[in-house]
């Protein structure tokens, strides 16, 4: 199954001042552990811009409409995936600020589904969601902090 | 030529479901609703491939995302600066170029900008995400914004045949009119939403006083827990049925919202008999008005000093004055388009030159200009607020109080918003930090008194005590009926620029605020609902639709008998038409003739 991530850098003033920059790392979760899937990297394109929305209009409350207002410079990553469960670890720096979001997707049948997904604008605690990632991701606590 | 719309015939018989419970209205509804979202390739194209370029002269602000207004497909816009105004151009590769005036001065643009603040985001998303903004509205998780004002179209029935209407049930061919069990559903609909609901609505239309059960709307408003409910009309029926007005507030409603476009026959041909008449009885049954003037270049921009004179004047029933620069829908020639086109910068200027310097350009701000007041009560109280994130473009607003001899007082004389929302904006944010609240209460109080400056208040706030108590009340005790209290001592201005296909911006409809419910449950900003009409407002109201026929046999009544007939010489007679426009306009000089001529060029017959 291939699943798409992307790691980008967009900077705008209009109509609000947007600094961010996302590394996104994909894993899969094998019996207990998080395994880190490689992943082919390629620019982004316009036939992209819908699952840019799907990954970050939630999370990061940021849209293609938002970056197109400055620079954006984007990599998609196509990662292949074999097992059912897999994690996306968002490292982003919003505005100097570092902050890491979590995405759980489930595989099933071939149908890829978000299952969970951390949200900027209402970011509990950590402990709180770290519970909730384990038991959806199937992995430790102690292996989300590791990752 | 714009694709044609994927034809839709009704999707239901809907004398059949009118009467169902809600909650099957609504299953039914939501099965409907993916069916009816715009489709690509039919309804819009994409074309993002390039950026249009700038020419001497020009000074680029921002690109966005805009649409063709010939075929709605998706542009990439460059919006500039250009001799100190700002505008937007994108190119549509099958209809060319279009330039439009985007914001009339860029040094308000640049103050208004900075105020900007994105809301929280809606978590619970009626629509899944399978198209770009904003063809896949209902809302989607794109959106920043919370409904602050939902809009219900309770029918798209009226008995005005205005010029340039086209929405009206006997020109629409049928009658759009939810019943109230699915009007239930709707209301439930954005009462859902999350992280706050929607506690405002306007029941509109069409004209909404059409329906004989206007009343129960109102009341299952208050029922779902809508705490403001105000009723969108021409305010014709009421100015025949003071009865009407009484029972409206006591069912509930907050406001009358009602159009109002200057104050002679010939700026505004819509009302301006029946008005008088209309504010007598909304006096004597206790319930506030909202007057509307829709403003055009060319046709009544001269009267918004006088409009305002006109507010103040009733202002102990007049709540507001909310302007909204004119929104050019249909195909208009640009040289047409600039004879009408106003922005609100525009307008601000004017009001400023009409009311002799009383209210400056500088008095007004933002919408998102009061977000620190919300996320200062938000820090308070460790909940969600309701916020006002629209984008700095859509709207601004100020109040204005008033003297014995008519001087006009902006609350910016005599209040330091600028720093009192800086101070309110710092202490949020020590509070996140760590800070006590009850200190970071007690630090606001004890410094609130330095952001006014009694000695230019108005008379009746000359005790400092008295302006403090309402901050204090909004502030620290953050009801609803503070904020109301507040209102009644002063006139609410506020502006509203609807987009159209013209000047449209993604960047602005995601944060929009003011939302439609459709008949299938999908919750839409007002600009893609009507911007769009073909993909969103017609589309979804014609599913749900009665022909004209059935309707006519469910009521026994006649469409084309709904038709209002104007009977201007007893209305120009009466005491309550004088003393109305007093002091505002000479009315009673105008010759019976050019009266009547006015109300027909507009459309509204008059009774000979």
């Amino acid at each position: 199954m291939r699943i798409k991530a992307f790691s980008f850098e967009a900077k705008a003033s209009e109509p609000r001042p947007i600094d961010v920059k996302v590394e996104t790392r994909v894993y899969e979760a094998r019996r207990g552990r998080a395994v880190r899937l490689s992943c082919a990297e390629r620019p982004f394109s316009l036939d992209d811009a819908l699952d840019f929305d799907l990954e970050f209009s939630d999370t990061l409350q940021l849209t293609y409409a938002d970056v197109i207002h400055g620079s954006f410079s984007c990599r998609v990553l196509d990662c292949e995936a074999g097992g059912d469960t897999i994690i996306k670890v968002l490292d982003a720096q919003l505005s100097g600020r570092r902050v890491r979001l979590f995405i759980v997707l489930t595989v099933e049948e071939g149908d890829v589904r978000r299952v969970y997904a951390d949200r900027i604008t209402g970011l509990g605690e950590w402990r709180e969601r770290a519970t909730k990632i384990s038991r959806l991701a199937s992995l430790p606590p102690s292996e989300l902090e590791a990752l | 030529m714009r694709p044609p719309a994927v034809e839709e015939e009704r999707a239901i018989k809907y004398p059949e479901v009118r009467d169902l419970p809600p909650e099957e209205i609504g299953r039914l509804a939501r099965s409907i609703a993916p069916r009816l979202m715009p489709k690509p390739g039919v309804d819009y194209k994409l074309y993002l491939g390039s950026r249009p370029e700038l020419r001497e002269g020009e000074r680029l602000l921002s690109y966005t995302l805009s649409v063709c207004p010939q075929c709605y497909s998706l542009l990439v816009a460059v919006i500039f600066e250009r001799d100190g105004k700002v505008y937007e151009r994108k190119v549509c590769p099958e209809h060319g170029e279009f330039e439009e005036l985007y914001f009339g001065d860029y040094a308000t643009y640049e103050r208004f900008r900075k105020w900007q603040r994105d809301g929280k985001g809606v978590w619970t998303p009626n629509v899944k995400l399978e198209a770009l903004c904003p063809y896949n509205c209902g809302l989607c998780p794109r959106h920043k914004s919370h409904t602050a004002l939902l809009n219900l179209v309770a029918t798209n029935r009226c008995s005005l045949r205005c010029w340039y209407c086209f929405f009206y049930a006997a020109k629409a061919g049928y009658v759009y009119e939810p019943s109230l069990n699915h009007i239930r559903f709707m209301l439930r609909e954005a009462r859902r939403m999350l992280p706050y609901p929607a506690v405002a609505v306007q029941i509109t239309g069409g004209e909404p006083l059409m329906r004989d059960d206007i009343v129960d709307i109102v009341r299952i408003a208050k029922e779902e827990g809508y705490k403001h409910v105000q009723v969108n009309t021409e305010g014709i029926r009421l100015a025949f049925d003071p009865e009407l007005a009484v029972k409206l507030r006591e069912a509930g409603t907050n406001v009358i919202y009602m159009s109002f476009d200057g104050v002679t026959p010939f700026t505004n041909p819509k009302n301006h008999w029946e008005v008088p008449y209309t504010l007598e009885n909304l006096r004597r049954a206790r319930l506030g008005v909202v007057l509307v003037p829709t403003v055009i270049r060319g046709y009544n921009l001269h009267e918004v000093g006088a409009i305002i004179r006109f507010g103040v004047k009733h202002a102990d029933i007049v709540r507001g004055v909310n302007m909204q620069p004119v929104s050019i829908v249909g195909r208009v020639p640009r040289k047409e388009r600039e004879k009408m086109r106003v922005t609100i910068p525009d307008v601000l200027l004017e009001i400023e030159k009409q009311t002799d310097g009383q209210i400056r350009r500088e008095d007004w701000y933002p919408v998102p200009s009061v977000v620190p007041i919300s996320r200062f009560i938000e820090a308070i109280t460790g909940r969600p607020q309701f916020e006002l994130t629209t984008h700095f473009a859509c709207g601004a607003a100020t109040y204005i109080f008033w003297d014995d001899d008519g001087e006009l007082i902006p609350i910016t004389r005599f209040v330091d918003v600028e720093g009192l929302m800086q101070l309110l904006e710092r202490e949020a944010e020590e509070i996140r930090k760590g800070k006590s609240k009850y200190m970071a209460m007690l630090s606001v109080l004890l410094k609130l008194s330095r952001y006014v400056d009694v000695s230019k208040a108005p008379k009746k706030f000359k005790s400092k005590r008295k302006f403090l108590k309402y901050i204090y009340k909004i502030l620290v005790r953050h009801d609803y009926s503070s904020l109301g209290e507040f209102h009644y001592q002063a006139l609410f201005l506020g502006m509203m620029h609807f987009q159209d296909p013209y000047n449209y911006d993604v960047s602005r409809v995601q944060r929009c605020e003011i939302h439609y419910v459709m008949p299938d449950g999908r919750i839409v900003p007002f600009c893609t609902f009507n911007v769009f009409p073909e993909l969103y407002r017609d589309r979804a109201q014609r599913a749900f639709s009665y022909t004209i026929e059935e309707w006519e046999q469910l009521t026994g009544k006649k469409l084309s008998e709904e038709v209002y007939v104007r009977n201007i010489k007893k209305l120009i007679r009466g005491e309550p038409y004088r003393r109305a426009y007093e002091g505002i306009a000479d009315v009673l000089s105008i010759p019976y003739e050019e009266h009547v001529k006015a109300s027909k060029r507009f459309g509204i017959p008059v009774a000979e």
